[in-house]
């Protein structure tokens, strides 16, 4: 058997070292130039609960979460209980348990056909024998996942080496020891060799979803954030707490969620790029502000990253159910953009498209994210900065500024071909101006007629017209260009609905994916076009009311919209390929192929 | 036209065009006119100074003041105000308001605001009453006042700006009479020159919605804070913040202590950081790859 990619996964309790384990594996693929995707799941306690991990690695780019499992490790039967809707093990899964979880046969989490099928590996006992520490057992357990599929040992033990490097040496031989133990008691449960050829000799990449968009962030130029802490965000206003100051930056923790979006409004006013970042509660407190940035055409990115709601909801796990908040959420009729990162190396670009479209169109742009994309760490090909574009807001110039006739007298929301007037910046002479909510006319003075609100609404609006054209890599399309079957998604459902279009094409059908990032105001005509010719459109997505499909709906031509076909879920999972084949009528891969 | 070199700028100058929409007899009408002499005494340059403010009658003088001016949402001008000052230090921000705006909807923003001693100054134009909405009861009205909202007397005990700024850490605390246009004047004028957060309790009485004889009612309990006041005494502090302005409202400077600002916390934040550096999108990028050093070496 020759594979590709394979599949890991693995439970425990706290304190188990599943989540190192997985990154000392997915260190370690990264170094030998494969492609990885890391995706942890937590118990609800703060520290110290069950833990467990998927880990696929590939010789192409990991799309998805991948279905099968070729291994599982369980340290206990009790712990992996709470994963098992999320590591699923079939009759070709390596199964591995501690010896000594003392769970009863009848109790042990398995379809009763695996249970015969169980290894039993003495992880702990040999962690204590070799490396003197219980601690250890994850060492072990690296090193039965290398023994079983037959990886080669060398990365790991570079890698052990680098780890416990400051431990000294006698740290590291032992931890050495561990994992050759443990490779060498799992070669007897070897079902064939996986060979998975390196991608690439040169350094890949290893970053977590929201890293890449405060990353993002930094290099479009955000000089400024605040942000109140919500899982699943946290990450992002840590890593720009931690950057920002190292290029001039500021960070603000605010007291809550209104004061973050209006310290943001206040600096972007002030001249600096400016974001803030929330998820779906905070997100629901920041919508009155977001309508201040839309009237008062301030530029402002506001980053959702999305989780399992309504209210609390289950903060850990992914969802898209703020669709239609974030394109509608806004009372009174708020020009806005929003747009959606669809993986890991996305949140970078997509961050920087976010803040060159609110720079460039004087506007808050929502940036949806969801957990999924935002916690889960891959390998990627380092983000080519060559590539990196940059936009600024469009300024007065000293002529128009030095022609201005009074104080407070600048015309601030001029009218222009494209409807997007220049903006001072407090500090700069002859600019002064009244900026409202209130609204106003063109020098900013409160306006209450029905014709001036008329024409205001529609310069807000209008501005936008081009934003589809001049970002038009926002759609994302794959597969064949005369394919009859197409899957229509959005955000981190991308991933799934690109591989089962490859798996429908490997077995001969013809397929197409359409992701568009662009989501509002929704590119009709870009969307039209890469649908084109195809006989049925899948919407897939994680929302129960289905809200893409009923957006979709209300955006796409008639004839189009009569192609789309609903399929939705809750979320709490990520899109499984097979779900995605199941849904399209085809059950499973096989079937796909009759 | 360019405002670069600024010549001696008097109050005409920092006058708005845009009428006020204020009721006639309005105390805000005195507390815009000390805020025009307070910027002319310290001859600022309007297209370096911010006046941020919220929703409420008093929130509209944004549009009546000749700097860069901001009229926002409703309980949000202090962040808005913050935002501003940290994008850009050198500007003079100023942040107005009611007590509405300040000490209802926008509260938690007063604590945090005075806690950091942001350098930015607050006027809170206080009437005891909703006079934009028409006329119900505010944080600040007294115990018993009848209102549209409070039909059978205010149930609530009246919240004490001064007391809460103290207890906040605010560097700066004076109170005003927008009846005594000089002395809200020296005031103002001593907030904008402080460095840190100042905060003045403004008392501006509404005439439309708590009747013309509140102008004499304050008057008959205004007094001076005594001879040897010490406002950077604590506990003289204290005394005047506990005393009842049902009886008695003393009006000056209350409380002044020196403190880092907020942005000198982030400068030297910035300063700490930097001194790891240099750092470059290249270097953030290197970081993610593992072992990117021995990669390096070996190409």
């Amino acid at each position: 058997m020759s594979r590709r990619d394979l599949v890991v996964g693995m439970a425990g309790a706290g304190g188990d070292g599943v989540v190192s384990a997985g990154e000392l594996a997915l260190n370690v693929a990264a170094q030998q130039g494969l492609f990885g995707m890391l995706v942890k799941s937590f118990g609800p306690q703060i520290r110290g609960g069950e833990s467990s991990i998927r880990l696929r690695l590939s010789s192409e780019p990991v799309l998805s979460q991948g279905d099968e499992l070729d291994v599982l490790i369980a340290f206990n039967w009790a712990d992996y209980a709470r994963f098992r809707s999320e590591l699923v093990p079939n009759a070709q899964t390596i199964i591995f348990v501690d010896e000594q979880d003392k769970t009863p046969e009848a109790d042990i989490p398995l379809a009763e056909p695996l249970k015969a099928a169980v290894r039993r590996i003495p992880f702990e006992q040999i962690a204590v024998e070799k490396a003197g520490t219980a601690l250890a057992k994850n060492i072990v357990a690296v090193g039965v996942l290398a023994g079983a599929l037959n990886l080669p040992t060398e990365g790991f033990v570079k890698a052990i080496g680098r780890r416990f490097a400051k431990k000294g040496e006698k740290v590291v031989a032992a931890n050495v020891a561990a994992l050759a133990a443990g490779a060498e008691i799992a070669t007897q449960y070897r079902k064939g060799d996986v060979h998975l050829a390196p991608a690439t000799s040169e350094p890949m990449m290893i970053i977590a979803g929201n890293d890449a968009t405060g990353f993002g962030a930094l290099a479009a130029g955000c000089r400024f954030i605040a942000s109140y802490p919500i899982t699943p965000q946290s990450e992002v206003m840590e890593f720009l707490n931690r950057e920002l100051p190292k290029f001039g930056g500021t960070m603000v923790q605010g007291e809550d969620e209104l004061a973050s979006i209006a310290m943001s409004i206040g600096a972007s006013y002030a001249g600096v790029k400016s974001m803030t970042a929330s998820s779906g509660p905070g997100i629901s407190l920041k919508q009155e502000a977001i309508g201040l940035a839309s009237i008062a055409e301030i530029p402002l990115v506001v980053l959702n990253v999305q989780r399992v709601g309504p209210s609390t909801g289950i903060p850990t796990k992914t969802e898209q159910g703020d669709l239609l908040q974030g394109i509608f959420g806004t009372h009174g009729d708020a020009s806005k953009v929003v747009v959606g990162t669809t993986d890991v190396e996305d949140c970078f670009w997509v961050t920087v498209d976010a803040f060159n479209i609110a720079e460039e169109y004087q506007t808050p742009v929502l940036v949806l994210s969801d957990q999924f994309v935002g916690h889960r760490t891959e390998i990627v090909r380092p983000f080519d900065l060559s590539k990196l574009v940059v936009r600024d807001r469009k300024k007065p110039t000293d002529e128009a500024l030095a022609a201005v006739a009074h104080r407070h007298g600048f015309a601030r929301f001029a009218a222009t071909d494209d409807r997007i007037s220049p903006m001072s910046i407090p500090g700069m002479a002859g600019g002064s101006y009244l900026n409202s909510g209130l609204e106003h006319d063109v020098v900013g003075a409160p306006l209450s007629g029905v014709a001036g609100h008329q024409q205001m609404t529609e310069k807000r609006w209008k501005k936008l017209d081009t934003v589809a054209e001049h970002y038009p890599h926002l759609t994302v399309v794959a597969g064949a260009p005369d394919a009859e079957i197409g899957i229509l998604a959005w955000g981190s459902c991308k991933g799934a609905a690109l591989e089962a279009v490859a798996a429908l094409q490997a077995v001969g059908v013809k397929a197409r994916a359409v992701v568009p990032r662009l989501l509002w105001p929704f590119p009709v005509a870009e969307v039209e076009a890469a649908l084109a010719g195809l006989r049925a459109i899948h919407v897939v997505e994680l929302s129960y009311s289905a809200q893409f499909y009923t957006f979709l709906k209300s955006q796409l031509s008639a004839a189009v919209a009569a192609r789309l076909v609903r399929h939705a879920r809750a979320g709490g999972a990520p899109l499984g390929v097979d779900e995605v084949l199941a849904w399209l009528g085809a059950d499973g891969r096989r079937v796909a192929a009759d | 036209m360019a405002h670069q070199a600024v010549a001696r700028l008097t109050v005409k100058d920092y006058k708005a065009d845009l009428k006020p929409v204020w009721c006639p007899g309005c105390g805000d009408f005195g507390v815009v006119a000390a805020m025009y002499q307070a910027l002319a005494k310290l001859n600022l340059d309007p297209d370096n100074t911010v006046l941020v403010s919220g929703i409420g009658c008093s929130s509209r003088v944004s549009g009546y003041v000749n700097t860069y001016s901001f009229n926002t949402i409703h309980g949000r001008a202090l962040p808005i105000a913050t935002g501003v000052k940290l994008a850009n230090p050198g500007l003079t921000v100023l942040v107005a308001g009611g007590d509405g705006d300040g000490f209802a909807i926008g509260t938690s923003h007063f604590v945090h605001t005075a806690r950091r001693n942001i350098d930015i100054s607050y006027v809170c134009m206080d009437n005891g009453i909703y006079g934009l909405t028409k006329g119900q009861v505010s944080p600040t009205s007294p115990h018993d006042l009848v209102t549209k909202t409070s039909s059978y007397g205010n149930i609530e005990a009246p919240m004490n700006p001064v007391l809460m700024a103290l207890t906040c850490g605010a560097t700066f605390i004076a109170r005003a009479f927008s009846g005594d246009p000089k002395h809200s004047q020296e005031i103002i004028t001593a907030a904008i020159a402080h460095r840190g957060f100042a905060f003045v309790h403004m008392v501006s009485p509404c005439v439309t919605y708590r009747g013309r004889e509140q102008f004499d009612i304050v008057r008959e309990r205004i007094r001076a804070l005594p001879e040897g006041f010490d406002p950077t005494n604590r506990d003289q502090a204290r005394a005047v913040a506990f005393e009842n302005t049902e009886e008695v409202i003393s009006l000056g400077l209350i409380y002044r202590e020196e403190r880092a600002t907020f942005e000198d916390g982030h400068d030297r934040a910035r300063r700490k950081a930097q001194a790891r550096g240099p750092f470059s999108y290249e270097s953030i990028l290197h970081s993610f790859i593992p072992d990117h050093e021995a990669a390096a070496a070996r190409k």
